[in-house]
């Protein structure tokens, strides 16, 4: 009750804040709030009234991911069996869990087509891709069945980039990068053989030219954003002695967004892979900027900070400047996800 | 009334006076929220520590020798707390201190017990002992349960363990009363005790949030809670803070993990950043609960499943075990387990014998 007490508060006075300081300037954003992890909640904000809407169950949400025509999101949660899938409307309408044989999924992504929606199977490692048709109903093992497959994005209607373990547990066990259909899991060449000593993670399928990958690899030392692709092969993109995460694709697929400790605390960066020359979003070496999110036009970022203590949900331009908050100081906000453009 | 009895009526009376002061009234942390005595700060004469307080109010250092007033560059953090660098005399005598924090005239004062350790040198070779899961108050007994603990507190000072380590679950329910006989237990220990709970909201309010590194020597330490629950405060994510913690000791001559277990589905930026990237040289956790099997479909030891950090996994104080770890130049090589209960098992069989 509390805390719809304070979205009641928020709904009435955020957009006079944003008039005041004149963020407005459209779109909407989903995201996650709570500082409980059992009671996080998704929510939506207008970006440009800031009006809120309450669409998860709140009972352990996880990262909203919005279907590609806007209407739909779907994020994990957690229910009296383990954790499902709950897909809901963006009016916060129709919210139900998808019918699965597994009771742990996690990591929704949504095919292009916006009917079927891809999700880690499983406990622990040993966790299989599967996909869901929602028009069928119907729920299918990718990958030949292979299990180590733990999170997976679509590259196109019959393709999923995922990651997979290879090795032996307590020896050489390691992550590498896969291209998953339904019935196969086949590595993804990326640099030489690494025998197991190099940890991929986070892969990101170019938005424009899906067959180019960005991704996070320890090869070379320190964790950097490298890109593979057919016309350049294996190329480190980021290149620094301090780690760098997680690379978001900008929409027309020419930047990269990621994060990096290379200034101390987390901070955002972006880099121009032809040139690799990196550009600083969101840093400070006061406080965090994080979880960056292009805008479908591609000229604002959402991302989180820290700035006021507890983490809050600001907006951008690409260079970092203009930044303002589009959620409350006292309501911990992450994981921002912009609504597509087409359904606005 | 004796002038003798008199004095020591007078001492008495201070001395629960500086316990009443102590903590918050159910023990929770009050205006010093570090250092404590599950992580007490470890100084050199001369050199400084950082206090972290809710309120700024000036601090002393309580000892054998008496009180002394604390030299304080103060800063205000974006959460609203404040951090005290104090700055040590270098003619401060090696021993143990409680910090104060208390502004005369005001309703403002705490009292933090064991939470500074000066110390001239630090040893190259020395012993560490691990306890996992207390759990005071298991099966619903708590003077039963708080004497294993005790018992095992007495071993680990008769072994002249140089610094302890407990993990895990502290308390069967999480209930004030349980983390108020925690607290007293750990009185029993004179060494440094470094306490990484099971992340809850009620431990975070007795022992602070995970995780934290804190160096003994040229040694490090890393305590987080190893599950994916782990509550790190939502401001600091706890996938950085992990990252950010190891590359600080990365320059230790070994870097010890200590947690209260070990999740497959455990942040993968904080596993990256422990286990395969910079792997740690040795994780101690509590028991978990894990099935692996060789190429040959033997049983195998429990191992984490990347990386080449060695594993050591200490049974439950609640069943009355604990583990020493050696530490030299040339390891840090964790013992077989001990147990409370052998002993006992053994002494009265001799006893019977004799």
């Amino acid at each position: 009750m509390a805390r719809r007490a304070k979205l009641a508060y928020m709904n009435t006075l955020l957009p006079i804040i944003l008039s005041l300081v004149g963020a407005g300037a459209g779109g909407e954003l989903a995201y996650l709030v709570g500082s409980q992890a059992s009671a996080r909640q998704v929510c939506a904000v207008d970006v440009e009234t800031g009006e809120v809407r309450e669409l998860g169950p709140g009972r352990g949400d996880g990262p909203p991911v919005w279907a590609p025509d806007g209407e739909w999101l779907a994020f994990e949660t957690e229910d009296e069996d383990g954790v499902g899938i709950y897909v809901v409307r963006a009016d916060g309408s129709d919210g139900a869990l998808l019918e699965t044989e597994s009771s742990h999924n996690r990591h929704p992504q949504w095919a292009p087509d916006g009917e079927r929606i891809a999700y880690s199977a499983g406990e622990g490692l040993a966790r299989q891709v599967r996909v869901h048709d929602r028009a069928t109903g119907e729920e299918t093992t990718w990958g030949g069945g292979r299990e180590g497959l733990l999170t997976a994005r679509w590259m196109s209607e019959d393709e999923l980039l995922a990651t997979g373990l290879t090795g032996t547990p307590g020896r050489n066990l390691t992550s590498d990068l896969y291209r998953v259909t339904e019935d196969a899991a086949e590595p993804i060449p990326v640099g030489e053989e690494n025998g197991g000593r190099y940890f991929e993670w986070a892969p990101a399928p170019n938005p424009v030219d899906p067959d180019m990958i960005a991704f996070e690899s320890n090869d070379g030392g320190f964790r950097d954003i490298f890109i593979a692709s057919e016309d350049r092969g294996l190329v480190n993109v980021s290149n620094h002695r301090r780690a760098d995460w997680n690379p978001a694709w900008s929409p027309d697929g020419e930047w990269i967004a990621f994060e990096s400790f290379r200034e101390g605390g987390r901070g955002i960066f972006r880099v121009y892979p032809e040139t690799m020359r990196v550009h600083e979003v969101a840093v400070s070496g006061a406080y965090e900027n994080w979880a960056p999110a292009w805008a479908p036009n591609g000229e604002r970022v959402a991302f989180v900070s820290n700035r006021d203590g507890a983490p809050r949900i600001f907006v951008s331009s690409v260079e970092g400047e203009d930044a303002e908050p589009v959620t409350e100081a006292d309501q911990p906000a992450t994981h921002p996800a912009w609504r597509p453009e087409d359904s606005q | 009334m004796s002038m003798i009895s008199r004095l020591m009526l007078a001492v008495c009376a201070v001395c629960l006076a500086s316990g009443a002061m102590g903590r918050a009234g159910d023990g929770a942390l009050d205006i010093i929220l570090s250092p404590h005595n599950g992580q007490p700060a470890l100084v050199r004469p001369g050199a400084a520590f950082e206090a972290v307080l809710t309120k700024q109010t000036p601090l002393k250092l309580a000892g054998e020798d008496g009180t002394m007033t604390v030299a304080v560059e103060w800063e205000a953090r974006p959460d609203g707390r404040y951090v005290a660098t104090c700055h040590l005399p270098d003619e401060i005598a090696p021993g143990v201190y409680a910090l104060e924090a208390e502004r005369e005239g005001e309703d403002e004062r705490d009292r933090n017990e064991r939470a500074l350790h000066v110390k001239e040198s630090f040893p190259e070779v020395y012993l560490v002992a691990h306890i996992a899961d207390p759990v005071v108050g298991d099966g619903g007994d708590l003077e039963e349960s708080l004497g294993l603990f005790e018992e095992i507190a007495a071993e680990i000072d008769e072994a002249n363990a140089d610094l302890v380590l407990i993990t895990g679950e502290l308390t069967a329910n999480d209930t004030a009363e349980e983390y108020s006989a925690f607290l007293d237990a750990l009185e029993a220990l004179s060494m440094p005790t470094f306490v990484c709970p099971a992340a809850t909201e009620e431990s975070v309010r007795y022992f602070g949030p995970t995780p934290f590194a804190f160096w003994y020597g040229e040694d490090a330490y890393l305590g987080f809670d190893g599950t994916a629950d782990g509550l790190a405060p939502p401001w600091e994510p706890a996938e950085s803070l992990h990252y950010r913690l190891r590359r600080e000791i990365k320059p230790a001559r070994w870097a010890i993990g200590f947690a209260n277990r070990y999740s497959q589905d455990f942040p993968m930026h904080s596993q990256i950043s422990l286990f395969v990237d910079d792997p740690l040289d040795l994780l101690i956790t509590g028991p978990w609960e894990i099935e692996l099997v060789d190429e040959e479909g033997e049983e195998a030891e429990p191992a984490l499943p990347w990386g080449r950090t060695p594993l050591a996994i200490t049974p439950p104080a609640s069943e009355g075990d604990y583990r020493f770890v050696q530490v030299s130049s040339s390891e840090a090589r964790p013992r077989a387990p001990e147990s409370v209960i052998d002993n006992e098992n053994n002494e009265s069989e001799e006893d019977g014998a004799s």
